[in-house]
């Protein structure tokens, strides 16, 4: 008898008592299960990463302003003297970081400006950004048409703004903006150019913006004509604000010195800001922590998924040895037709392969389908990773290879008289 | 009888150990099967009629004497040339028809041919040939558990004729069914000694014996009459 029929003739038996053959694989189904559904999240965290990453450029450090931490005091203090609650980097720190730290290329400051921004007489939910020229070159990001902000623009402080693709359908539709102007607050701007779509996926740790529904204006002119306060409205009290820049993004001149600059940042920063109002990012620390994080739980799922697929495993082992006891009769039979020992092993080891590899399918699936559920549910990205699929199918199949042998062998062993007797 | 015996018993016996403690089942027995010959084996339980069934199906070995299936000396064989000599030289036919109930009929009778290594379209038109000649052509689809006794002991012939044995040895066939499907059955394995076929039959029936050609009587491990 071939494999191939072996492997028939093994589906027909199980077929014969199916509930028995799905609580036997239910082990290795939640097994299987559970490492497929782990292994996805895992993964789907790392691809946020590196999307993160990639959006932010490899080459980047971010620096944000941070709101300390308000005591009681100056809280009481703010109320009674209309106090404005000043904190975050000044735009004039900047400059310094190119000056003290060679390997700082490039410094683009980012103002978020809380202004509604008209659409008609439509308030939109798009966000307008105070920012240099220089953030196109940083973040690798394009006009699609037109152009983007020029250092003219910031030195003429030029009332011009630049919009994202989402931005854009917010704001003109189908409609022609060349030429428009834009209602940011109490001010307009003329639209110059409208940028490339740049997709950034729901973010997680590293706080990303959606570039796509944002709109920028030279930094100098959103400072000229804002100022750097804003008042914010927060359950009937009013809450005034001063911020120079949110957030500051570095180019560094190479990979490797990433690390160390982002060092000195913050020891530079710490002296500067006691009150510990900013915050520096470095994705490739952010990748580092992630892929130890990793490591961690591969460790931890590994561990799981070793321990469930044992208990699978014998599960397997036990109802086999049951089947064995049962099924003397046949065997007995099997072997006065002419079967020898060693097709009886067969047969009873592809029973038991077949319920562990069937399992693991059931548990592949399974689990697939709770990494959706968890992406639906809670919003994490998961990624069902061909890897995770072909090992939890080879694992599984090796457990019923594994536990299926003593069985097998046992059956092999099984008197052929007994065909012969009357019970 | 000139051809060569299909069985020849010579001097066989067979001694269990059980506990220290040594029980001869069967004592020097000699006895000759030729080819067309239809013989019973007949004798009280515990006579040692099981054991020379055991022993004439390769399903046990002799301690002593010797063996011939067909002119092969079975006593030196391992186990799996055993086997295999049982595939292609013994047909089993039991009490309990003993069909294996994940497979249809086709399937049944295709068991002894997939052993021996049959091309799957060889046995299943062999297998439907069988089924045809035994009268249930129009229940090869069905499953051991919707047939009735009788069917499933015919099914059980046709298996027991897939690899167009030498011998045929039947454990009393009609033991587990009433007397008008017994009565059927036998007539089928009195048809089946008609066209030529070499039948030893195991029961402790006396009118089943009466319809065989010859009946060896077994008693107390010894082979009484009937050896020649």
């Amino acid at each position: 008898m071939g494999p191939l029929e072996t492997a028939r003739l093994a589906l027909r038996s199980l077929a014969l008592q199916k509930v028995r053959a799905l609580l036997t694989m239910l082990g290795v189904v939640i097994g299987v299960a559970a490492v497929i559904a782990m292994l996805s999240i895992s993964e789907g965290a790392k691809l946020e990463t590196l999307e993160q990453i990639r959006v932010l450029g490899v080459n980047n450090l971010r620096v944000r302003s941070v709101k300390p931490v308000i005591t009681e005091r100056k809280e009481e203090e703010a109320s009674r003297e209309n106090w404005i609650f000043e904190y975050g980097l000044r735009f004039a720190e900047l400059a310094r970081f190119q000056t003290l730290l060679p390997d700082v290329e490039l410094v683009v400051p980012l103002r978020e400006l809380r202004k509604d921004v008209w659409a008609g007489d439509r308030k939109t939910d798009i966000t307008v950004v105070g920012t240099s020229s220089h953030l196109a070159e940083i973040l690798n990001y394009r006009a699609q048409a037109g152009r983007f902000l020029t250092p003219s623009d910031e030195e003429s402080l030029r009332r011009v703004c630049v919009l994202g693709s989402g931005a854009r359908r917010k704001l003109f539709r189908f409609q022609p903006w060349q030429g428009e102007d834009v209602k940011v607050g109490e001010a307009w701007f003329r639209v110059v150019g409208v940028m490339e779509d740049k997709s950034a996926k729901a973010s997680g740790g590293i706080n990303l913006p959606d570039l796509n529904n944002q709109i920028y204006v030279p930094y100098a002119t959103a400072m000229g004509v804002y100022g750097a306060t804003s008042v914010k409205e927060t359950t009937g009290n009013f809450e005034a604000v001063k911020v120079e820049v949110d957030e500051a993004i570095l180019r560094i001149r190479s990979e490797d010195r990433i690390v160390p600059v982002g060092r000195s940042l913050r020891h530079m920063l710490t002296r500067a800001h006691p009150q510990g109002d900013f915050e520096v990012i470095v994705p490739l620390e952010l990748l580092h922590q992630s892929q130890r994080t990793q490591r961690t739980f591969t460790i931890v799922m590994a561990s799981i998924a070793a321990l469930s697929l044992l208990v699978g495993g014998i599960g397997i082992m036990n109802i086999m040895l049951a089947n064995v006891a049962e099924r003397k009769k046949e065997i007995g039979t099997r072997r006065a037709l002419g079967a020898r020992k060693r097709d009886i092993r067969r047969q009873f080891l592809m029973e038991s392969v077949l319920l562990s590899l069937i399992g693991g399918l059931l548990g592949i699936a399974l689990g697939a389908g709770g990494a959706r559920l968890i992406q639906l549910a809670a919003g994490w990205q998961t990624l069902v990773s061909p890897f995770a699929v072909v090992l939890a199918f080879a694992v599984a199949t090796a457990a019923g290879a594994v536990f299926g042998t003593w069985p097998a062998i046992k059956a092999a062993s099984v008197d052929p008289i007994v065909a012969l007797r009357e019970e | 009888m000139s051809a060569d015996p299909v069985v020849l018993f010579d001097r066989v016996g067979r001694v269990y150990e059980k506990g220290g403690l040594k029980v001869t089942a069967l004592r020097e027995a000699s006895f000759a099967v030729h080819p067309g010959e239809y013989v019973s084996i007949m004798g009280p339980s515990g006579s040692g009629k099981s054991t020379m069934l055991h022993l004439l199906g390769l399903l046990d070995r002799p301690t002593s004497g010797s063996y011939r299936l067909n002119g092969t000396e079975v006593r030196e064989l391992d186990d799996d040339a055993r086997s295999s000599l049982r595939n292609r030289s013994i047909g089993f036919i039991f009490q309990s028809f003993n069909l294996f109930s994940q497979l249809d009929v086709v399937g049944n009778v295709e068991v002894p041919m997939s052993y021996a290594g049959v091309p799957r379209r060889e046995r299943t038109r062999r297998a439907e040939a069988l089924i045809e000649q035994v009268g249930l052509g129009h229940r090869r689809g069905h499953r051991p558990n919707e047939l009735s006794g009788g069917e499933m002991q015919r099914v059980a012939i046709a298996r027991a004729l897939a690899n167009d044995p030498a011998l045929i040895l039947a454990d009393e066939p009609t033991g587990n069914l009433d007397s008008a499907t017994a009565e059927a059955i036998s007539a089928m394995l009195d048809d089946l000694h008609a066209k030529g076929r070499t039948i030893i039959m195991v029961t402790h029936n006396p009118e089943l014996g009466a319809r065989t050609g010859r009946t060896v009587r077994v008693r107390d491990g010894a082979i009484l009459d009937g050896a020649a």
